[in-house]
């Protein structure tokens, strides 16, 4: 009997414990009725009882250490200390309840926050203790205070010795059986244990390694499941989907033979990963092989949204048919309802997070259909969202459904605080950045607590930047990236803190903003290619070019640098090294070859090739070659004869070269040349086409070049009649062409 | 010491027409210099044939087409002192002419 009532308090069943328990406590047998009666003190506890515990006044050691737990849960931590202290000095009570009162005094340091204390304090107890039952406890703290030390944390030298070893007092010559299993579970302890610290340090594989080490110790060893869970995690997430399904079927064999929990929790780790057929599988067998209807709908269940997420929505509809009639099986026609809603809900959001344009009708489908089921407001939301990703944003509609939705139903505060983050989205995609900034305050201010804080907070931030109030987008940012630094939006908001800082236009923003942005991108984060650039243009736009041509050099150095970025840079640092040249020509130098190098590439789009080229003209003209210069012009051109240029960027960098070659050539009077390029620039369409024409009808003009095509006449001039009155007259082709350009 | 104009009429006059070689003219590089030339812009044409001449490979045919057309194009530039200098360093078509030109 007692067997069992220790057995399901110590997995958690209390209450089964406590019907073990019940007849023993009316036992004659003192010593068992004592037993049993701690035994309830301590099933109290674990409930959050201490009342039993502090009323029993006994001097017995184990009674003072539940007296201690006791006024420790009532919060005096002190006071528990020193009967703690009492206990330990008697020494008695023997060796477990020793043991017990020392990691009570640990989890006592823990809840004090003196992490490196317990550490040390547990350190000894498990490097001094031969054996003990309380191994796991003891480990258990381990980990809790190890992962609170101040990072960069060492894996301590004493758990890895245990690994190899076993702790001091197993180290004998001739260790008995005894000893040699206690060796053995300690090592497996220590081998679990340094495994999570890897895998906290992101250091998986050799996590795994540690865990299939531990695995093959002994059959017996209290973390072999734990172990078996964790490295099918760490492998799930390494997609060695195989692997997963051998540990799976050895935790199957672990817990005596086909296991519904086995397969439910290894779906559940492929569900988390993505790997939604393989998860569909594994709760469909663990429905298959469930004991329980309640187990079996719910693997039912969660194999029908597995295989929504999969996209088999055929097996969908057969999975819900068979979830239809477990539900009726257990009697539960309202459990069967809800749970076709719930997946027909599923289904809908599934395919508005894919984009899917049956979403929308999916999803007012459910609206329709349950206006009273509790995730109601969930698919309002979904819908509205969606409208409001719609391109145009549909911003009416998605009012209507938000309007309808507060009104239509009774909510949970989660589904409020989405509602009211949605709203912000509402005036964020109408335009209404000050409403936006009202909203959130009042959010804010209702929601202090929320999750959604953060989110709703780079909303401010961000319609503050918008409204060009920098001041005030900078604190908003500054204070996102201190008190959300483990979100996603940190560095965000530390990037657009400093770019607010460098519009506000102070030399402090300034230096701020630079400082943030190294900082940026020395974490190597998604940023860091942005907030090197950032930095590069900031010290270029002060005229610090060395600072800007250092900056360009670093992010061309990075490895994750993508080709149009990388072409980007190459550009900006020609441009730097153009202006260096200003001072130093050796600087011109290196601009030219840069991009000569640049331009060699064959597949280099049209806008690069005219970026690159004009660069490349000045930086010759400055150098006092302007032939070579043109020649960089004239490719241009060329180039603009193959691949035209097809977006406003393009004609930006076709015109600005076109008109410089037209310099050059003026400059050099050749004349019929320049005009002949101000011909060829006009014939692209683009808002320079006039200018063009006009200036090459100007240099014909000028120039009395008549051979070319038809110049523009200046309005001033009437030269119709007189064109039309000497059409053949050979010596005026100039006024023939005026002529043609007129008709 | 000739007069520049009279070296670039000579030039113009005397440019010839044959023993061209394949490998040259399946060079997209000369195509471009070619089409430069005949854009009007002979200083581009010849700063692209001097960039070819500058790249190795040739035959000596070749090498002596390439420097003559850039003598041509740097003549109707209205370079002289590019033309001798093509002429000192390699080979031209009626190079006699030229100088003497």
């Amino acid at each position: 009997m007692s067997l069992m009532m220790r057995f399901f308090a110590a997995l958690g069943e209390n209450s089964a414990a406590r019907d073990e328990i019940a007849p023993l406590l009316a036992r004659v047998d003192e010593p068992l009725r004592q037993q049993a009666s701690r035994l309830q003190t301590e099933l109290d506890l674990s409930d959050g009882k201490p009342g039993t515990a502090l009323a029993d006044a006994s001097q017995d050691a184990s009674v003072k250490y539940l007296r201690a737990r006791g006024i420790l849960q009532q919060g005096q931590s002190v006071a528990a200390q020193q009967l703690l202290q009492a206990v330990k000095a008697s020494a008695a009570g023997g060796e477990r309840v020793q043991h017990a009162v020392i990691l009570l005094q640990a989890d006592i340091l823990l809840q004090q926050r003196q992490f490196a204390e317990a550490h040390d304090q547990l350190i000894k107890f498990l490097d001094t203790t031969v054996t003990t039952d309380l191994w796991t406890e003891a480990f258990d703290l381990l980990d809790q205070a190890h992962l609170r030390l101040q990072e960069p944390r060492e894996l301590p030298e004493a758990v890895l010795r245990w690994i190899s070893s076993g702790n001091t007092p197993q180290q004998q010559p001739q260790p008995s059986l005894a000893l040699i299993k206690a060796t053995s579970e300690l090592r497996g302890h220590a081998l679990f244990i340094v495994a999570k610290w890897l895998v906290a340090e992101k250091r998986d594989i050799e996590a795994v390694s540690l865990l299939e080490a531990l695995l093959q110790m002994a059959q017996d060893h209290p973390r072999r499941a734990d172990a078996m869970r964790l490295a099918m995690e760490l492998y799930a997430a390494q997609g060695a989907g195989e692997r997963v399904l051998a540990l799976a079927e050895a935790w199957r064999q672990l817990s005596g033979g086909a296991s519904a929990m086995v397969d439910f929790t290894a779906g559940g780790m492929f569900f988390r990963r993505g790997d939604h057929r393989q998860a569909q599988r594994l709760f469909q067998n663990a429905a298959n092989i469930a004991t329980t209807l309640t187990d079996r709908r719910r693997a039912l269940f969660n194999s029908a949204i597995a295989a929504v997420l999969a996209g088999d929505f055929t097996l969908y509809q057969s999975l819900l048919g068979h979830l239809e009639v477990v539900t009726s099986a257990a009697g539960d026609g309202q459990g069967a309802d809800d749970n076709g809603a719930t997946l027909e809900l599923e289904k809908a959001l599934f395919a508005a997070a894919k984009r899917q344009p049956e979403a929308e009708l999916a999803l007012r489908a459910f609206i329709r259909a349950h206006p009273d089921h509790p995730r109601f407001a969930d698919a309002s939301v979904t819908l509205a969202e969606w409208l409001l990703m719609a391109v145009p944003p549909r911003v009416h509609d998605a009012r209507i459904t938000l309007d309808a939705t507060t009104a239509a139903t009774t909510l949970s505060q989660s589904q409020m605080q989405r509602i009211d983050l949605t709203r912000l989205w509402l005036h964020d995609a109408e335009g209404d950045l000050k409403e936006l900034l009202v909203q959130g305050a009042a959010f804010l201010k209702a929601w202090p607590k929320s999750t959604f804080v953060p989110e709703v907070r780079m909303k401010i931030a961000g319609a503050h930047y918008r409204l060009e109030d920098f001041a005030s987008a900078r604190t908003e940012f500054e204070i996102i990236a201190r008190d959300y630094p483990e979100t996603s939006n940190a560095d965000t908001a530390l990037y657009f803190a400093a770019m607010s800082a460098s519009s506000v236009m102070s030399a402090e923003g300034r230096v701020r903003a630079l400082a943030t942005w190294e900082e940026l991108a020395q974490k190597g984060g998604p940023l860091a290619v942005a907030a090197r650039r950032q930095q590069a243009l900031s010290e270029r736009a002060q005229g610090r070019l060395n600072e800007a041509l250092a900056a360009l050099d670093k992010l061309l150095a990075l490895k994750n640098l993508d080709v149009e970025q990388q072409r980007m840079t190459i550009c900006e640092k020609a441009e730097v090294l153009l202006l260096l040249g200003k001072t130093d020509p050796a600087r011109l130098d290196a601009a030219i070859t840069l991009l000569d190098e640049f331009l060699a590439e064959s597949s280099l789009p049209f806008f690069w090739k005219a970026r690159a080229g004009f660069t490349l003209a000045t930086a010759r003209h400055d150098a006092k070659r302007d032939t070579e210069a043109l020649e960089a012009c004239y490719n241009v051109l060329r180039a603009a004869e193959i691949t035209p240029p097809a977006s406003p960027a393009d004609y930006v960098w076709f015109a600005k070269t076109g008109f410089f070659g037209i310099d050059l050539l003026e400059a050099a009077h050749h004349w019929e040349a320049a005009a002949r390029l101000a011909e060829q620039v006009a014939q692209r369409r683009g808002d320079r086409e006039q200018e063009a024409r006009e200036r090459a009808t100007k240099i014909r003009l000028e120039h009395f070049l008549w051979d070319g095509p038809a110049p523009t006449p200046p309005k001033v001039l009437k030269l119709k009649d007189e064109a039309e009155a000497k059409p053949d007259e050979p010596a005026e082709s100039a006024s023939k062409n005026i002529k043609k350009s007129m008709r | 010491m000739p007069k520049p104009r009279s070296l670039f009429f000579a030039i113009l006059v005397l440019f010839p027409a044959a023993s061209f070689s394949a490998g040259l003219d399946d060079a997209s590089e000369f195509a471009d210099a070619r089409q430069a030339l005949s854009d009007g812009l002979p200083g581009v044409a010849a700063v692209k044939a001097e960039r070819l001449l500058n790249q190795k490979g040739w035959t000596s045919a070749e090498t002596r087409r390439l420097a003559t057309f850039a003598a041509e194009a740097w003549a109707r530039e209205e370079q002289a002192d590019r033309v001798l200098a093509l002429a000192e360093a390699h080979e031209l078509d009626d190079e006699v002419f030229c100088r003497a030109g």
